[in-house]
This record gives structure tokens, sequence and C-alpha cells, in this order.
């Protein structure tokens, strides 16, 4: 641990802590945009300027480690910066809100009253259009903090994005600007998650582009593989419809990453394909939808008569890890003691 | 998700071999690539084990304290060098004995497989010479280290440790224990049979020989999973009772069932699943349910009444976890409220323990302490290539879609990257059959044909061709052979032989 | 494209991530201009991600252009003198923030060749002594060169005689080069040396006087600081457009190697790719490294965490070549040689309305008035504006030509001696253009990563074009907190010195910035 001064105040910090986490942990919070957890320091928006006594200029917290005897301040005319910076910002931002995702510039632009003096004759970007049906993005409200950048090359260590040029022809664009589905990506949607202004964002399924902020959200487990990502389901209010798929940084064990699967399969859930009710073979050979009371009876009548010509042990039951414990705990217990046989299994044992 | 892991893990310094036929993503940030044929596994760690002990960097101490049998596999592994392992499985000898003088030296180094190395004949076989490695290096117990199963499904750990297995009673309690049969029967108020349960093969199989009649799929299609698919639809085809519940209708249910019962999917219901590293987690339900569907839990204790079994009510999904967990010693601690926020790894045995992220600390998780060797020598996978079918032929997944699918190829955003059946071929082979980049070619085995894009790739070599088990129409069980391994049956689903030709 | 060459070249170029930028520069030269296909199959050759090298190709300015493209200058000077209209007369030729040749301009280059052609105007001096150049190793050392290899001085005794000279480093930035040196040493290795050879503040000549004419007056220096820090890598970064000392100092270089004085020592060329901002030195390392030239944060400063991370001296070429004589003949003397209270001599670069634009040797503290007059061979036009120091340096009033050329005699101005190229423009051509033009270079030339200067600049010169017409975008007071803003909180020297210029604007022509009051 070491001692250093905080706003005045003689507070302590691991050694080697960004400042702008340690002052957070001693209740102070630093505005950031470009920063992210998971990601190296970058220092790029320089949102998060503090004074620090000795060094001949602001320094950003994001990227500065706490030492020993430091003496820092967040407050004070330095504050100052953090309004111009974010005029800044707001005179390229054309579009606040092109896919309902939150926008954290514009939270900050609301907090310190801040608006743009100007607008940029350069801040229009060459408009891009993916035809890939997941992701969309809108240069003109990306502030180029390159957040989705860095995570498709830090995170995912992947081809996907690049940030293109320099100056005011800078842009981030999918690489060599081809379609997201043809360049190395995997479509997880790393991007859009650290993307601190919507910019990038879910291609909404029609009728349902509210903002993120009206969706309500039910935390659950990942139904595709064996990581068991913690996600929250989010929906629609009024159709109760998923609508997108989200996670956090602090959800383990995926930290708020996901993939392609459990950020943007889910529409499966409400597939017209989905089984709506019972069916039962008839004679003729074919299914056909029928009550309840009738498949649950056909089906006890199925199995009893198996049961009684050839035994329990006749019977055989597949169960799936696509369902819960508590649902395989039901059926091996159903297979035990509603039918008398240990004959369950499924083909995930291999 | 996992691999993100490996790359965090690599972009601070860690070393990665990969050990695949298969040039994969992960290659590229790999400082070496052991491209094995498929089913040399054995020979490729034995010659592994061989250098280790030729160069004495085996933990003397870790296999003298807490192992049985090093002897065996010392004997054993003398006849392995390197040099013919590299005639076996295509690996240089300089790139086994390397590889084996890094994971040996690392104090951090874990190992990590999948289905490559399980759907084997000899799968079982495989998996225990990973295991000698493990041991003779003393690589276990602590963080970074270990043998590392990847489950390929959400809720396999989880399926497995509530009990769906003939051989074990939730908790991984033996079924042929009396004892344990008596604790069950106590709690449920009935018998449990003492006569032992099929496994899914001998399932598979006894709807041939007549020893299965009645089947009871609950989300599950064998007719495209199961090797052998064509097979497997004859076998359904002559069953006397076929009822299934799931969300959609899939190729067995869709011909061969008598009864369908609408269920839910994971956004409909409450629950757990557990994941790979044995961490339990919520499942929150968030959607209604579609039409008359009913949720699973509903569905089987509607089966258990109307099969007339006395059971207790299950208002919730809670009420059967505490069951379960009452029931299972080492799931005992963990409950509900414990598992709101962040999910809990088992074992956990009281309400205080805060669960268990590396198993085996400090002496191996077994009744005797002592971590035990086998001796594994190489068997040849069951059918190799020859004039007729000269190619190998490997299955596997791809990250666009789930297993049979039923759910991926609905999603459009995501069929756009990957819709159409394909195969990956090797350019200089395709090329030699007259068979371009992207043209529809056959594959035909033994067991059957099928059809679908040649993709060249560089990531098979020549001989060898790939595909994925994801397409309905086109389904590479129809190729797949149905040998598995003789103790526990997986099926080899890595090696078949085949040949390709245009169509 | 030459595909021939391409199935040959590829094979050849080397894997490792610090080549990414020679091998783009030699798929250029002998394949063509960077495509996409070009690119990515590099990418794979090198096993980069496709990404990271495509944000590189797009980075410089020149990878997606022919190497035998006609290019055009517009910096300031060049703008002044005609350059839009030489633009607008050549077919084909495109435009480029600055090719330092601001003596020839309006400059224009065809690939590698100068037109018309290259001359230098330039002195006798004490120390650097350009007047007659070295064609060969030979010539060098028969002028004396060469003496500090053969003798190797220790370093304490150069670090002594640096500290006595007072010789600060004169890329702009003026750290005491006594003190770099010391504090490299100090630093546990291996350590690299590297010389900043990207010069390329508009207005700035004086690092390509010195190379194509005294070549190996850099690399002896060079090499003793390799020999006496324990460097066995070095590497002279330069500029793309100087095709003529690219092929002087690669000469040079061949001629240590072929003498034996490069012996056990990796010396060799890097050649940019046209990115102004990879003359700041964290953002050359990040260059070198095979990575967009952004400018790291600071601390930590190269001295300690340089190229790949090791410590690494970072020296200017006028800075190293003057080091020879200041060892030759004592730190003292070298000090002795300045005026009005300033240490040493140093090359000017003088060009606009002056007689002989060129590179001259004069001591610290001289007056632009003396510098023209005395060596330039005098004003042609009457003098609207001064920029003393390059293109950051501030803009200044004719009343400053008799100010001395150094921190003391600039401050009242609200500018500073930068990188000693003095540019001198004609009443004709206006202070709100001058500054437009220079706002848009740096707007153009900033690496983009940074919100103040991405943003700081382009508003300036938006500002700037506005103004002219007699409008304004923003008032007084909004111009004020975004300069301060630029000048505190921008990562590295670019952002933090572009508000020089505007603020000299202001403060010297008033009048022209009234429209901002009535916003």
């Amino acid at each position: 641990m070491v001692a250093f001064t905080l706003d005045g105040r003689p507070v302590s910090a691991p050694e080697g802590e960004l400042l702008v986490h340690a002052a957070a942990r001693h209740g102070t919070f630093i505005p950031t945009l470009c920063h992210d957890d998971k990601l190296d320091p970058y220092g790029g928006c320089r949102m998060c300027v503090v004074d620090v006594e000795g060094a001949p200029r602001p320094l950003p917290a994001c990227a500065t480690r706490v030492a020993e005897g430091m003496v820092v301040s967040t407050n004070g005319p330095i504050t100052e910066f953090q309004r111009t910076l974010t005029e800044m910002l707001l005179s390229e931002h054309l579009n606040a809100s092109p896919g309902g995702r939150p926008n954290e510039l514009i939270d900050l632009a609301n907090e310190l009253g801040a608006d743009a003096p100007l607008m940029l004759p350069d801040a229009k970007r060459a408009e891009y259009d993916d035809r890939n049906k997941l992701m969309g993005y809108d240069p003109d409200a990306c502030i180029l903090c390159a957040r989705c950048v860095r995570y498709t090359q830090e995170v995912m260590q992947c081809s996907a994005l690049s940030l293109e040029g320099r100056g005011g022809h800078a842009r981030i664009v999918p690489t060599w600007e081809l379609s997201w589905l043809d360049t190395e990506c995997e479509l997880c949607g790393g991007c859009l998650s650290v993307c601190p202004t919507g910019a990038i964002y879910e291609k909404f399924e029609e009728g349902t582009s509210r903002p993120e902020r009206q969706l309500e959200q039910v935390r659950t487990t990942c139904t595709f593989c064996g990581v068991g990502c913690q996600i929250d389901l989010n929906l629609d209010p009024q159709t109760k419809h998923i609508v997108k798929v989200t996670s956090k940084d602090e959800y383990l064990p995926n930290e708020g990453n996901l993939c392609v699967k459990g950020r943007f399969a889910f529409n499966f859930v409400h597939h017209p394909d989905r089984l709506e009710e019972p069916l039962v073979r008839g004679d003729d050979g074919e299914l056909h939808p029928t009550t309840w009371e009738h498949a649950l009876e056909t089906a006890a009548t199925g199995l009893q008569k198996v049961i009684a010509e050839h035994g329990s042990q006749a019977v055989g039951f597949l169960s799936s890890a696509r369902l819960t414990n508590e649902e395989n705990y039901l059926i091996q217990k159903l297979a035990r003691t509603g039918v008398g046989t240990n004959s369950v299994h499924s083909c995930e044992s291999t | 998700m996992l691999a993100l892991r490996i790359k965090e893990a690599v972009r601070k310094g860690a070393t990665l071999v990969v050990a695949d036929p298969r040039k994969i993503w992960l290659t590229k940030l790999a400082k070496r690539h052991l491209q094995l044929r498929p089913g040399t596994d054995v020979w490729l760690l034995n010659a592994m084990m061989h250098t280790i002990l030729e160069e004495g960097l085996q933990d003397d101490e870790y296999i003298r304290e807490t192992t049985d049998d090093f002897e065996v596999v010392r004997e054993i592994v003398t006849r392995y060098p390197p040099e013919e392992a590299e005639k076996v499985t295509g690996v240089p000898a300089e790139d086994i004995r390397a590889t084996a003088r890094e994971y040996a030296r690392e104090r951090h180094a874990g190992i990590f497989y999948t289905l490559g190395i399980t759907e084997h004949a000899c799968g079982v076989d495989n998996i225990w010479s990973l295991s000698n490695l493990v041991l003779m290096t003393g690589h276990l117990g602590y963080e970074s280290t270990g043998l590392n199963a990847l489950r390929g499904q959400n809720n396999v750990q989880g399926l497995n440790d509530s009990g769906a297995n003939p051989s074990y009673l939730p908790g991984y309690q033996p079924v042929d224990d009396p004892e344990t049969r008596r604790k069950f029967a106590e709690a449920w108020g009935v018998e449990v049979p003492e006569r032992p349960g099929y496994r899914l093969d001998q399932m598979i199989s006894g709807l041939h020989d007549g020893r299965i009649k009645a089947l009871y799929l609950i989300g599950e299609n064998p007719a495209q999973t199961e090797p052998n698919a064509r097979h497997v639809e004859e076998g359904l085809e002559g069953l006397d009772f076929l009822m299934s519940q799931d969300i959609f209708l899939n190729d067995s249910t869709r011909r061969y069932a008598d009864v369908v019962l609408p269920a839910s999917s994971f956004a409909e219901k409450d629950g757990t699943f557990t994941n790979t590293e044995r961490r339990i987690s919520r499942v929150r339900a968030a959607a209604p349910l579609p039409g008359k569907a009913k949720v699973d839990r509903e569905i089987v204790i509607l089966m258990a009444k109307a099969l007339g079994a006395n059971w207790p009510e299950y208002p919730d999904a809670e009420s059967v976890w505490n069951e379960l967990a009452d029931l299972s010693p080492n799931w005992y601690g963990i409950r509900y409220d414990r598992i709101e926020e962040n999910g809990m790894q088992w074992p956990c045995t009281d309400l205080d323990h805060p669960g268990t992220p590396y198993l085996h600390a400090p002496r191996p998780a077994l009744p005797t302490g002592r971590g035990r060797f086998f001796p594994v020598e190489f068997q040849p996978p069951i059918e190799e290539p020859d004039s007729e079918y000269p190619f190998v032929l490997t299955t596997g997944r791809t990250l666009y879609h789930y297993n049979s699918a039923n759910m991926t190829m609905r999603e459009p955003g995501v069929t756009d990257k990957q819709q159409a059946p394909f195969f990956e071929i090797h350019a200089e082979d395709a090329g030699a059959l007259g068979i371009a980049d992207r043209e529809v070619a056959r594959l035909v085995s033994r067991r059957g044909a099928l059809e679908a894009e040649a993709h060249y790739s560089e990531r098979v070599y020549p001989g060898l061709v790939w595909m994925a088990l994801h397409f309905a129409d086109q389904k590479v069980n129809w190729l797949t052979h149905d040998v598995g391994d003789p103790l526990i049956g997986t099926p080899e689903y890595k090696v078949s032989a085949v040949r390709v030709e245009p169509r | 494209m030459d595909v021939l060459r391409l199935a040959t070249l590829y094979p050849e170029l080397p894997r490792e991530r610090t080549r990414l930028l020679d091998n783009l520069g030699r798929v250029r030269r002998e394949v063509g201009p960077i495509t996409m296909e070009l690119s990515d199959a590099l990418a794979d050759h090198m096993n980069i991600r496709r990404g990271e090298v495509h944000e590189v190709v797009s980075f410089y300015s020149f990878l997606q252009v022919p190497t035998d493209a006609v290019r055009v200058c517009t910096g300031p000077v060049c703008d002044c003198l005609g350059a839009r209209d030489l633009l607008e007369s050549t077919p084909g030729a495109i435009e480029v923030a600055c090719l330092g040749h601001c003596d020839l301009a309006p400059a224009m280059t065809r690939g590698d060749e100068i037109v018309p052609s290259v001359t230098h105007s330039t002195n006798d001096g004490p120390a650097v002594d350009l007047g007659s150049g070295d064609d060969t190793l030979a010539d060098y050392a028969a002028r004396g060169g060469l003496a500090l290899l053969h003798e190797l001085p220790t370093l304490e005794r150069i670090v002594e005689e640096l500290k006595a000279s007072e010789l600060t480093g004169y890329g702009g930035a003026g750290f005491p080069t006594g003190l770099k040196w010391e504090a490299v040493s100090r630093e546990p290795g291996p350590r690299f040396v590297v010389v900043n050879a990207d010069e390329g503040e508009p207005g700035t000549i004086k690092d390509r006087y010195v190379m194509e004419l005294r070549p190996h007056l850099l690399v002896e220096p060079t090499v003793l600081a390799m020999r006496m820090l324990d460097a066995s890598e070095g590497y002279i970064y330069l500029r793309e457009e100087y095709a003529t000392a690219r092929a002087r100092l690669q000469e040079a270089l061949n001629e240590f190697r072929a003498a034996g004085l490069l012996d056990g020592l990796a010396l060799e060329l890097v050649v940019g790719a046209g990115a102004y901002i990879a003359g700041e030195e964290t953002a050359m390392l990040e260059s070198m490294e095979g990575r967009r030239a952004m400018p790291r944060l600071k601390p930590p400063f190269p001295s300690q965490v340089g190229y790949l991370g090791r410590p690494t001296l970072i020296q200017n070429v006028e800075t190293l070549a003057h080091i020879p004589a200041i060892l030759r003949n004592g730190g003292e003397w070298w000090a002795g040689l300045g005026t009005r209270g300033a240490s040493g001599t140093r090359l000017w670069s003088v060009t606009g309305a002056v007689a002989k634009p060129g590179c001259y040797e004069a001591p610290n503290g001289i007056t632009t008035r003396e510098l023209v007059e005395e060596h330039a061979g005098g004003f042609t036009d009457e003098v609207g504006a001064v920029v003393p120091g390059g293109a950051a340096s501030g803009i200044l009033p004719p009343s400053a030509l008799d100010a001395p050329l150094m921190r003391d005699g600039l401050q009242e101005f609200g500018a500073g001696p930068g990188s000693a190229a003095v540019q001198v423009f004609p009443t004709s051509y206006s202070p709100l253009r001058l500054l437009s033009e220079t706002m848009r270079f740096f707007a153009e030339e900033s690496c983009q990563k940074c919100t103040p200067c991405r943003i700081g600049n382009r508003a300036l010169h938006h500002l700037s074009e506005e103004l002219q017409r007699g409008e304004a975008v923003m008032t007084r007071e909004k111009v004020d907190e975004w300069l301060l803003a630029m000048e505190k909180t921008s990562i590295c020297g670019l952002g933090q010195a572009s508000p020089f210029p505007v603020r000299g604007a202001m403060q010297h022509w008033p009048e022209l910035f009234e429209p901002l009051e009535h916003v």
C-alpha cells in the first residue's frame, strides 16, 4: 500500500493501482470515456486529467499509477478541462443515438451543462452500411476513443476493426471497409459492448427500437456452451420479447464478454416454429395438435404398455444438456421412480 | 469464450502449444503447432513422457508422495521414442521434445482439452495418457494448471451432476452401491432399481436388437447427432413408442415421435446451469412461454403423475434444487440465496463452505488421496484410410452454430456468416480431384454419402477432410461409424475413412 | 503492380513486427502502392492481424501513393510562394503538407527527384561547418573526422564537455544533451541509440543539409554514442521525402562498415512513410515497432522506457553533428561561440522572402535581421510576419526582427526559438492566411489520438478560415478556453504547442480577430 493525497485528504491504495480506480474507491468519481478495465490504459480522450503536484501538466487518471507521496487534485480549475473537452467532442458528434444504446458523452454533457460552441465543417464522416444483420455502425456517433478497435486487438486479438487514417480524416471502420461478414470478425459484438456512445449498436428486430435504458433486464445464464456466461436478457416491456442480450464487467466467469451466439442468437426463443401445443401422432401417421390431458394420457399409456410387455428396462430416457440441473434431476427421478429404470443418459457424456 | 482467457494469457507472455490435426485459429498465437494425425494422441503423449523421463524432468517428489503405479507407465513409455512418434503422428520429434520440456519445466502449465481427444474409440486411453502426463509433472491442484476438460454444452456438467446417468444417482453416488440406493429410496419413498441402466450407445444399439422398445427424448435429436445416423433412424422407426419434449420438431421427432410435448427454452424457466469449471449459476425466467408450452419441470411432474408416481409438490425450481442438494454431499452447501450474484463451484459441503476453484488440492481427490497412473498402449483408429476410402474425415463444430443447429439455423444474422453445408479440404487434394473451391462435392463412407461445398482450406493437411455436425440436410453423421470406446461408448467422431468425389 | 516481383519478394521479407514499416516501404517501391491485397498478404506473411497492418498503412501519407508520384508542397512558405498555382498547373500532382525543401519553395518532387534540382545555400561555420561538404569518408577523415572513434574518450569526459557546452537538443524541445547521455547511461542495458532524422517542422531544413552535405558528421557521433552506451543496435529514422539524404547516409554507412568502424554494431536506416508526428520521439518509437506513429504517454520517458521498452538515447541530427567539434575543442570553446549571453552556434533554416534561402551556421542569440542580412542576402520584400522557429514556435510582427532568437529574447512576443527555422513572410501574405495554413498543417498531421489536438486544431483552422472572411465561429472566451485545454491536456508537443501561433497572431494582430468579440 502507498499513501497519497487526494484532494487534500490523506488516503492509501495498493501500489501501482490506476489513479482512476484508487480515487473511485475513495469516493471520488473521475469521468472517463476511452478507459475500459478490460483494455490497456490509453489516455486518449483526456477527460480524466487531474493535477499531480510536480508534474508539468495535468495527467490522465486512467493511465497514471498511484505512488507514495503523490499529491493529486481532481477538483478545482482542472474540472474546467472536462467541460472544454466535452464541448470539443460534441463539436463533431452529429448523431447521439443511432441505435438506442446509452451515450456516456451525452450523459457527461448533461451533467456538466456543456454544449458544442460550433460544429466542425468536417465532422461528417463517410457513411458506413454493413450488410450483416447483427451490428450497425454510425461513424457520426463515434468519438474515436478506439475502445472497439482495442477490444478487437487486445481481447479478441482478431482483425475486425481498424483505426484508419489520422487527423480529421481518422475514422474507425471494419478492416479495409469490408463487411464485418468478410473480415476475421466473429460477430461477438464485443466492440459494441465497449462503445461509450452507442456508435456501434445491435440492429433491432423491427418495431422494438426502444432505447436500451427503457428495456427490462433479467439476469440469467447463457444456454450455448460450457462456459456459462452471465447475461442480461433485455426485454421490451410491452411485448416481453427479448430484444437484446448484454452482460456486465462484474459478472463471472465472462466479465462482460460474450460470443456471437450468446449475444445475438436469442431470436429462436420467439421463433414461429416453436412448438405451442402438444402433438400426438394420429392413425394417418401425422402429428396433430391436441390437449395436454390427451397428450399426457397417450404418453403414459404408451410407456406403460411397453413396460407391461417388455419390462421397465425396455424404456430409455435421453435427456439434454439444454435443461437445468433441476429438470435433469426430475428426469432421472422419473426414470428411476416413475418407470423403474436406470437407463437415463444423454448425448453429452461423450 | 474460453479462448479469450488463452489469448489473454498469451498476451501476458504465456507459451501456447496447440495440438490439433487442424490449423485452428489459435495456432496464430501459438509458439508451436503439433499437427498430429487424428487418432495418434497416445503416441504423441507417450513420446512426451518418454522425453520427460529421459531427461529427468518429472516431479519425483509428487510421484512418490501422491501417486501409485508409476513404474508401469515408466516401462511403457520407454518404447515410445519421439523419433518413432514422428513417423506415426507426423509431428517432428524435436517439436515433441521441446513441448515436453516446456511443459515439464513450467510450474503453471495447464492442459485444456475438448472432444478432439475424447471422441475416439480409444478416448479413455487418451485421457489416461493426459492424466499420466499431469501426474508425472505434478501439475495439479493449484491455479493455472491441471487437466481441464472444456465442456461443449451449457449444462453437460450439471446433467451428469444431477444424476441423468445410468451409473450414478445425483452427486455421482453410484447406483451399484446398496447403501446409496437405500438412502435415495428413503428420501423418495420408492425403491431405486438395482439393475444397471443402459448408456446412450447401448440404448442406440438396443433399438436394433430389441432391448429398447420405448424412448423418451428430452431436447435430443439422435438422428443427427449420433454416429452412423441413418442406422439410428432405422432404429427409431422400429420403436414401439417414442415421445419427446422439446421446443422445436427435429429430424428424430418429426417422423418417428408418437407424442411431442411443447417445452421451454432457457429464457422461460428458472433453475441452474453448471459450467465447465463446476460453477453453478442461476437461470431465470424472463420471457413468456409460447402458446400452451410448459416449463420442463412441470411437464416432468405431470408425466410422473400420469405414470402414478407419488411425488411431493415442487412449487418452484428451488424446491427441486433443495432436494438435490440435500441428497448430494458435495452440493449441500450451495443454495439459491448464495448464488444470486455470481455462481459457486462445487464441491461445497456446508452452508459456510466457499466452494472449490481447484480440484485435487492438495492431493488427488480420490478416496486414497493418491493419483493413479494407467498404462496406455497405442491402439490405431477403428477405420484407417485405404485405396477405396483414402481420406481421413474428422468432425467438429463451428463458432456460429450449436450442435444440430435447431436454434442457430433459425438466426438469420448468424446464418449470414455460415449456412450452407461445407467441408474443409486441402487445395492440393481438391485440385487433384478436379474440384473447385466452393464447388459442391460428395463425401462417401462405408455408411453413407452426402453433398457439401468443398472449401479449400489451409487448416487441414493433404489427406484430411473436416466437416461440422450442424447441417440437418447433409448430416456428417451419415458417414461416421458407430464403434465407440469399449469402456464408455464414446463414439469415434474424429476418425472415419471417406472418399471425396466430384458431384 | 509488379506481380512477378510480388511472388519473389514476400518470402524474402523478415517477419519481425519491427520490420513492418520497412517491409511496407519495400513492397511499395518494388511492387507498387499498398493495396488491401498487398497489405493482407504481408500481414499473413508476418502473422500480424490484417486490421493492424491496415491501420499502419492508412496512417502514413505515402504508402498508398506510387513512388513516382509528383508531389507539391503546400507548407506555409511554399503556399506563400505560389504552391497553389504550381499544383494547379501540374496535372496529376498531389498536395503534400510539407516536403522539407522550403529553401526551394514552392517545392515539388517527382519520385525521388526534387524539381528542378537540389541546391544548397550555406556557409562555413565553426562547429558543423557545412560550407564545403564531404564527398567520401576519406574527405571527412582528412578534415580531422573520425578522431573520436579512434580516441574513444570516456563517457565521463563526454558528459562533462557536453554539460560545459550547454548544448541542448536542436530538434525543438531543447533538453540538455549532457544530461540525456548521462541519464541513459545510468539505466540498465540493453540500450538503444536512435537518431531522429524525421525533420518535419515546416520551414526546417537544417538536418537535411547536414545529411546531404556532411553525412559522416552524423554517423561518427552516433557510433560514438552506441559504443559509450553499449548499444549494439542503433537506428537512424529518416523521413521518406529526403531521398538525397537517404542515398548519402546509406553511402556513408557503407563506408563506415567497410572501414570496420561498425564492427559489432548494427546501425541501420529506417525510412518513414510520410507523417509529421513520427518526428515526435515516442511516436517514432511506435513507428519503428511497427505500429501507427501515435505518441506514447509520458512519463515514462524514452531514456528509461524507449525502443522495445528499453532505455534509449534519442538525438536529433544537428545535435549530434555539433558533438565532434565540442569534443575536439572543448565544451567551453563551443559555449563561447554564442552571442548575447547564449551558448554555441546552431544551423538556421532561413526561408521565405529572402534573397538566398538556405541553411546557415550562426551563433545562438542572433536576431532575424542579422541572419537575413549577413547570411541570406537580405529581405526581398517588405516584411509582414516572421515565424522564428518552425510552425509551432509562434508568429511575430516585423517589430520582432531585432529580437534575439533565444528563449529570453522571444518571450515577450509569445514565441520561442523552436527548431530555428526562420520564415519570412511579406506584407502581401495575410497573417490570417499564414495562421490558417499553419493550423491546417497541424490538423492534418495530428495523430488523432487525443481529443484536444484532433479537434482543437481543426476548430482553429476553421476559425482562421472564417476570420479571413470576417466571420467568427466561436467567442474569444471559448477560443481561449480551447487553447488552454489544448496546451495543457494534449498528449504530445503537437497539440501542446500549436496554440502558440494562434495566440501570437491574436496578440500582434488583434484587429484581425475583432469578429470574435461580437459573437
